[in-house]
């Protein structure tokens, strides 16, 4: 009986052990795609969305410009000219080109509370909306610019943008509210906590870690000023102008929580600008396509060459055991250490510098097994038969290896350069040294360029934002996941 | 009849030239596994010319300081800590696996797994270091403490890393155990637990062990995906949990900076890297010898 119970158990440990493999990779592939998908970030903002007013107006971006929410600050400051490109507010890399309707104007300079002499006319296209919305040659060019900002009257007809809102409402409240207490200071709050407080659910400050006095929800900012742990939220508007009446009152920073498609089709196939910093990753993955095919353009003869001589002309020997341990060998050493060699022998001894063409000759070295293996296997299959028929019929042995070997065997040599791309595409430890990184595409084999596995790691280790890492690196999974359906297809196919 | 002769001729040439060429081609690995040897020790051996041994086993590594002092103690450390905890965390979940694929899964099942560990091998290592900065991290922070970049964070993404190396050999070894011996302990009475971890995995026990060793070899290596995770600190880590730094860590972070005896040191850290990876391939050479010996007597 005990016996059969261990049995039990031990099978059922061996089981789910074994499942865990398939619970770990769903678990990185569903993580991976969706962080790839959708960027969710908690970003720290002056204004919420607590305060609905109609606003006279609606913003449009162009559908690139990556914006979907706009604060009041952000559209004061862009109007003023203090902010003239979409790279803080955004992160896209494009000067603001900015229309705004004329006859708002007056009611922007009392919204912004800026006089209008305050403008920006440099930055600042005053425009109909009914005109514009006819200038269909206009409307196609602003389409086609990133930065291209429209504010115009509320529902006009503009098709092709897109609508951004504009959040302006402020927390406000008195200031002893935010001074510290027992070395306390209140944060920034967060959304449900900023529900909770404006509902009068909470009593105390002290509950936001602020300090120990009452929160009193007031409905006008002169009572803000005058009571002890007053609040109120009021629009942006009104904080501006009581602001510069020089009141005494402050407001309180919100976290904002925002989730935003990540990856999107315009991220794939633009340029990346600004050595990575803005921009997609279009020409990475060309600089990765390129890259691959010389790679395998060039180690791919050798291989299959090296597979030959090893099934057909190799005798037992010395000289052949050699031949074989060295690939083991080769297959072995790690990629940091073929990164190390490529620094040392194609970019400082030979000249190359850091260049593609020092990447592709360190890369292709270590490829080399991979498609040298395969390549052996298959060329053992080809059966002997098909061979002496060959000689028989008065053909060479060369002759014999180009004409029926390499074309049997063609199937599995396919499979070990696909195994092997497979490898390339996603290899960082080697090129880092050796391949260089600029983002722009390739215009010969010695110049700089950036691959996308080294793109990952780059973004990372120069901190830049995790979001476009795993943006970049669904991208390199997919390719990945490619491979391996071709090499399958190509492989069951072999069977049959 | 004399164009004939021209004509055979001109085939033997082209025979023997291919067959040089060929020959040549074969060579390429060869060439390249010394020619990688010979640079990174003539890179790596002029710094104990300059730094003694001792000092380079030590545990102080301040390349930068006044008094600059080379040791790479602590890497050394580190990397083994690293790569034991990776094997023997994986060890049992490969295992498992090894003997669930080779004695029971059937059809789909065993379709999936087997599909679940070519992509496992296949995804590339900066992914698999993006995915333990984003889980593995705060994991480990949230259970151990400290601030989650660390040694053991490093582990745990080189055990799923190693997983494929360790599954796919010693599956191969246990299917290669005769069924008469499974046959003949069933027919003793012994449950298949018992004939599993008293006939079948010891009779695998050369085929497993190579695979460990393997596994070992491909972690050991391991660069971009320890660095993003480990935490990259070049002192002494007391516990797994505490930040550290692998020999592969040192070499790509120094690199892109380093000059002089500095530099020389790391192309000692790559030469001491390699010794290692030799050593555990002349292992693995060894155990499969001799089971060829012992098989053919």
């Amino acid at each position: 009986m005990d016996r059969k119970k261990t049995n039990r158990i031990a099978l059922t440990i061996i089981q789910g052990l074994s499942f865990l493999t398939i619970l770990i990779l769903a678990l990185m592939l569903t993580y991976l795609v969706y962080r790839g998908l959708r960027s969710d970030n908690l970003i720290q903002r002056e204004v919420t969305n607590e305060v609905n007013t109609e606003l006279p107006f609606d913003v449009y971006s162009s559908k690139n410009a990556n914006l979907e929410e706009i604060d009041y600050f952000t559209l004061r400051d862009i109007i003023q000219g203090r902010v003239y490109s979409l790279r803080k507010v955004s992160n896209v890399n494009r000067d603001i080109n900015l229309y705004i309707d004329d006859s708002l104007f007056e009611y922007l300079s009392e919204y912004l509370v800026l006089d209008s002499d305050e403008f920006f006319d440099d930055n600042i296209n005053s425009i109909n909306t009914t005109e514009l919305s006819n200038n269909k040659s206009l409307l196609k060019e602003l389409r086609k610019y990133d930065g291209s900002i429209l504010i115009v009257e509320k529902n006009s007809s503009i098709s092709g943008f897109k609508k951004v809102e504009v959040s302006d409402s402020v927390i406000v409240v008195n200031p002893d509210v935010t001074k510290i207490f027992e070395n306390k200071k209140i944060g920034n709050l967060k959304e449900d906590e900023v529900d909770a407080l404006l509902a009068g659910k909470l009593s105390s400050w002290d509950e936001l870690l602020g300090p120990p006095i009452d929160i009193t929800l007031v409905s006008s900012l002169e009572k803000v000023e005058n009571t002890a742990g007053a609040v109120m939220a009021v629009q942006a508007s009104s904080y501006q102008k009581a602001m510069e009446a020089s009141m005494n009152i402050t407001s309180l920073k919100v976290f904002h929580r925002q989730t935003k498609q990540n990856l999107t089709w315009n991220y794939i196939i633009s340029p990346s600008e600004d050595e990575g910093k803005y921009g997609g990753i279009g020409t990475i993955i060309l600089n990765t396509l390129v890259m691959v095919l010389l790679t395998v353009l060039l180690s791919t003869p050798i291989s299959v060459a090296g597979a030959i001589y090893l099934v057909h002309y190799a005798k037992k020997g010395k000289l052949t055991a050699t031949i074989k341990t060295g690939i083991d060998l080769l297959a072995a050493v790690p990629s940091i250490i073929f990164g190390l060699f490529g620094l040392l022998v194609f970019v400082q001894l030979l000249g190359f510098s850091f260049s593609l063409i020092s990447g592709v000759l360190t890369l292709s070295i270590m490829i080399l097994p991979t498609i040298l293996r395969t390549s052996e296997e298959a060329i053992k299959t080809v059966s002997p038969s098909l061979i002496e028929a060959s000689r028989g019929l008065g053909a060479t042995k060369i002759e014999t290896i180009f004409k029926i070997v390499l074309p049997s065997a063609s199937r599995g040599i396919t499979t070990g350069i696909v195994l092997a791309i497979g490898r390339a595409v996603g290899e960082t430890a080697a090129l880092i040294f050796t391949i260089g990184s600029s983002t722009a595409f390739v215009k010969g084999l010695g110049s700089s360029s950036r691959v996308l596995a080294q793109h990952i790691y780059l973004i990372i280790t120069e901190g830049g934002s995790i979001d476009e890492a795993f943006a970049s690196a669904l991208v390199l999974i997919v390719l990945v996941l490619f491979i391996n359906t071709i090499t399958k297809l190509i492989m069951k196919k072999e069977i049959k | 009849m004399a164009t004939s002769k021209q004509n055979n001729s001109r085939r033997n040439v082209v025979e023997q030239s291919s067959k040089i060429i060929l020959l040549l081609c074969a060579l390429v690995s060869i060439t390249a596994v010394v020619a990688i040897t010979l640079y990174i020790v003539t890179q790596g051996i002029p710094f104990f010319s300059e730094v003694s041994v001792a000092e380079f086993f030590s545990l102080d590594w301040s390349p930068s300081s006044s008094i600059p002092s080379y040791g790479i103690g602590s890497f050394i450390l580190a990397s083994f800590e690293v790569v034991i905890i990776a094997i023997i965390l994986a060890l049992p979940i490969g295992l498992s696996t090894a003997i669930f694929l080779s004695e029971f899964a059937k059809g789909k099942l065993s379709k999936i797994i087997r599909n679940t560990i070519e992509l496992l091998a296949g995804i590339p290592s900066i992914i698999y270091g993006l995915f333990g900065i984003a889980i593995v991290v705060p994991f480990v922070r949230n259970v151990f403490g400290g601030n989650g970049y660390s040694l053991l964070s490093a582990s745990i993404i080189l055990a799923i890393m190693i997983l494929p190396t360790i599954i796919n050999i010693s599956e191969v070894s246990i299917r290669a155990v005769p069924d008469a011996l499974r046959k003949a302990s069933v027919a003793m009475g012994a449950t298949k637990w018992q004939t599993i971890y008293k006939v079948v995995v010891p009779s695998a026990a050369q085929g497993i062990v190579t695979s460990i060793i393997l596994a070992l070899g491909r972690a050991i290596g391991e660069t971009t995906a320890v660095l993003l995770v480990g935490g990259n600190a070049a002192v002494f880590a007391k516990y797994p949990t505490d930040m550290g730094r692998t020999l592969t860590m040192n070499i790509i972070t120094d690199m892109s900076y380093a000059e002089g005896t500095h530099l020389s040191a790391l192309f000692a850290t790559a030469m001491l890297l390699f010794i290692f990876i030799l050593l555990l391939n002349f292992i693995v050479v060894y155990i499969s010898n001799k089971s060829n010996v012992g098989s053919g007597e």
